[in-house]
């Protein structure tokens, strides 16, 4: 029984590619169950299921099959996905239930002051969605966003004290407020907890977001239907309207003359108005004077970039949201790494709980930098034989010209191999192309060469570290 | 005389089955997890060309799932379009997937579009190594029912660019060549393809 999951081991390692051996072998456990009295089954464990119907599709039999060569007859073999995995969380999500969000709200952000409290210990592992209730659509509002669960920091305070007084007083303080700042910083979220406040507060209101693109297809759609009447009704009988990304009206007249009779009509009847933007009204392009002059009016406030603390906290209290557990040094890793926008924090800490779920490993810095990697990567130059052979020439301190010379002492061959032999690996040419780029030798000299510097590659660890400075500073 | 190529069978449509998955096994998993309906709502892949974004796109916009494709040609009004239906698809808690050639901020994108795409996950595709790409070449074989002897994968990861559309298109002239010749697939069928190929493009 003891040497069952070795023996397994071994056999895929040698029939399968180290890469699909460490993907879809590797991260499998096993455990020994007794499944009746006299029976046993060794229990293959898979970290998802994804990777449990591919071990079943592909290299199952192959396991039953060493399983009845190595164990006795009673003994079966079962494919399970491993107890630690993340539960099913669809169905589950707290946020999704009123009431549990209540509770989460009553409870002091410590997160605030700090900036850096602990996410609940928790092996489950989610990832969020935002499935708005029918109920919501009409009003546009999410339930999700509301004033505990932002973070706030320097970038935001101003911001967030002012949208909570207006969700208090609406159209009795600012009105409108105008929020305006980079994009990912946080604007939607707090035109969103104003409306969510207001509806706790006051559940008959009439509240309406949208965002600016939404204004302006509804005024479109109003003249081809001739039904402005309908839309004037719509929007002039709200109690609290938010708007988002109002720069989109820009070079909008129509759009522009309808929402300055909404606007007007609305502040009138002391009815509130939150308003964002990605500058300060001054500055908004190809929008009336009136207009702007009106974004004015109320109280013009700014959402800067989060500062690193926050951007510490903002990614804890997002783990804490999903369930999820990050320690301090990942977070601050990853919030060191990820400067401009939340939206883009939000990504990093997706694919980190995708990664981790996947592979099954714990989340750490390691974890964390493979994860990010995708999102941040810089762009790299496109990878030509030409800056492979100026690269390489650079490095061993060789003119350039010596890639294509017929000369054959060691000191210009050997750099001209590996030139070769990256070439190869790193572009898509054939052997006959890199030959010919090579001062037009043979194919079968470039793959003589190849074949030489893997031989070297294994042997030779000189080599086998230049080849990897090289090849890094070629991908970058 | 040619035969007429009546029974030329067309390639398998690209899906997330007979996706050769290389190096990219989570990006596969967290697609297939993803249109099962289990989260997140946003995907991005990127990578250079052949490393099968338009594979994994089609795929999926077969299965009637909402796909954009080479998002760094778009200009400035497709990408507010895109930018809304990122916006209406969060609000109505629906699933996209897109794709470019570059990591998002790094394609001068609008902000607000970049943004968005690095939201839900983002995934670089790797492309295939060559034994990968040997073994892309005998599933899209078999597919089209084409017997294909293992030196004439050989001979075109050796002398051929290596590129996927480049091997999958030889490939495809092999068959149509076979069918017309009524012949099997040889290496010297391949060479001489190969030779009036460069003849006629001379």
């Amino acid at each position: 029984m003891h040497n069952f999951w070795p023996t397994c081991l071994s056999r895929f390692e040698q029939e399968l590619s180290t890469q699909q051996f460490n993907t879809w072998i590797k991260p499998l456990q096993t455990e020994l169950i007794e499944t009746a009295p006299g029976s046993n089954a060794i229990r293959v464990l898979a970290p998802n299921k994804f990777v449990q119907q591919w071990v079943k599709d592909r290299f199952l039999n192959k396991i039953e099959s060493i399983a009845a060569e190595l164990l006795p007859d009673n003994f079966t073999v079962e494919l399970c996905i491993s107890q630690s995995k993340p539960e099913n969380t669809e169905k589950n999500n707290p946020r999704k239930n009123p009431t549990q969000n209540l509770s989460e709200i009553t409870r002091p952000s410590v997160l605030q002051r700090a900036g850096l409290q602990k996410a609940s210990e928790s092996t489950s592992v989610t990832i969020k969605t935002a499935n708005p209730r029918t109920a919501e659509r009409a009003s546009g509002l999410n339930s999700s966003f509301n004033f505990d669960n932002y973070v706030t920091g320097r970038a935001n305070q101003l911001a967030r004290a002012a949208a909570i007084q207006v969700a208090d007083n609406p159209g009795q303080s600012y009105n409108p407020l105008f929020i305006y700042g980079g994009v990912g910083l946080g604007k939607t979220h707090l035109l969103q907890a104003i409306g969510n406040q207001l509806k706790q507060q006051k559940p008959d209101a009439n509240i309406r977001y949208l965002h600016a693109e939404r204004y302006v297809s509804d005024v479109v759609k109003a003249y081809e239907n001739k039904a402005f009447d309908e839309f004037k009704r719509q929007y002039h009988s709200l109690d609290l309207l938010l708007i988002d990304d109002i720069q989109f009206f820009a070079k909008k007249n129509r759009t522009q003359e309808e929402f300055f009779y909404a606007f007007n009509t609305l502040i009138e009847e002391k009815k509130q108005i939150v308003i964002t933007c990605d500058t300060y009204p001054k500055e908004i392009a190809d929008v009336d004077e009136r207009l702007r002059t009106r974004f004015s009016w109320g109280l013009t406030v700014a959402v800067e970039p989060p500062e690193l603390e926050m951007r510490v906290a903002i990614l804890l209290k997002k783990a804490e949201e999903s369930k999820v557990h990050i320690s301090e040094d990942v977070a601050f890793f990853v919030a060191k790494q990820i400067r401009s926008s939340v939206r883009e924090l939000e990504g990093a800490l997706n694919r980190i709980v995708a990664m981790a779920n996947f592979t099954g490993h714990a989340i750490d810095i390691h974890l964390a930098k493979d994860a990010l990697r995708d999102l941040i990567a810089v762009r790299g130059r496109q990878i030509t034989i030409e800056n492979i052979q100026k690269t390489v020439a650079d490095y061993y301190k060789i003119k350039v010209g010596e890639m294509y010379s017929k000369k054959r002492s060691r000191n210009f061959a050997r750099p001209r191999q590996i030139a070769m032999s990256l070439a190869r690996e790193l572009t898509n040419h054939s052997f006959p192309e890199i030959g010919e780029a090579f001062g037009s030798r043979h194919h079968t000299t470039v793959m003589h060469a190849c074949d030489e510097i893997e031989q070297l590659r294994l042997n030779d660890q000189t080599i086998a570290r230049d080849l990897g400075f090289l090849t890094q500073v070629i991908r970058d | 005389m040619k035969q007429l190529l009546l029974d030329i069978k067309p390639a398998a449509p690209p899906t997330l089955q007979n996706f050769v998955v290389g190096r990219n096994a989570e990006a596969l998993a967290s697609l297939t997890m993803a249109i099962s309906g289990n989260t997140p709502q946003f995907i991005y892949l990127w990578g250079e060309s052949g490393s099968g974004k338009s594979h994994l796109l089609h795929a999926c916009r077969a299965m009637n799932i909402n796909v954009a494709d080479d998002v760094h040609l778009l200009n400035n009004d497709a990408q507010i379009d895109l930018f809304n239906q990122y916006n209406q698809h969060k609000e109505a808690g629906k699933f996209i997937i897109t794709a470019g050639l570059h990591a998002p901020t790094q394609m001068g994108l609008r902000d607000d579009l970049a943004t968005r795409l690095a939201w839900g996950l983002v995934y670089q595709l790797h492309p295939l190594n060559d034994i990968e790409k040997a073994t892309a070449l005998k599933q899209h074989a078999f597919e089209r029912g084409m017997k294909l002897p293992d030196e004439v994968v050989d001979y075109c990861l050796r002398y051929l660019r290596r590129d996927l559309p480049t091997l999958m298109a030889t490939l495809d002239a092999l068959d149509e060549w076979s069918l017309t010749m009524q012949k099997p697939i040889t290496l010297p069928m391949l060479r001489k393809l190969l030779q009036l190929n460069l003849e006629s493009s001379t």
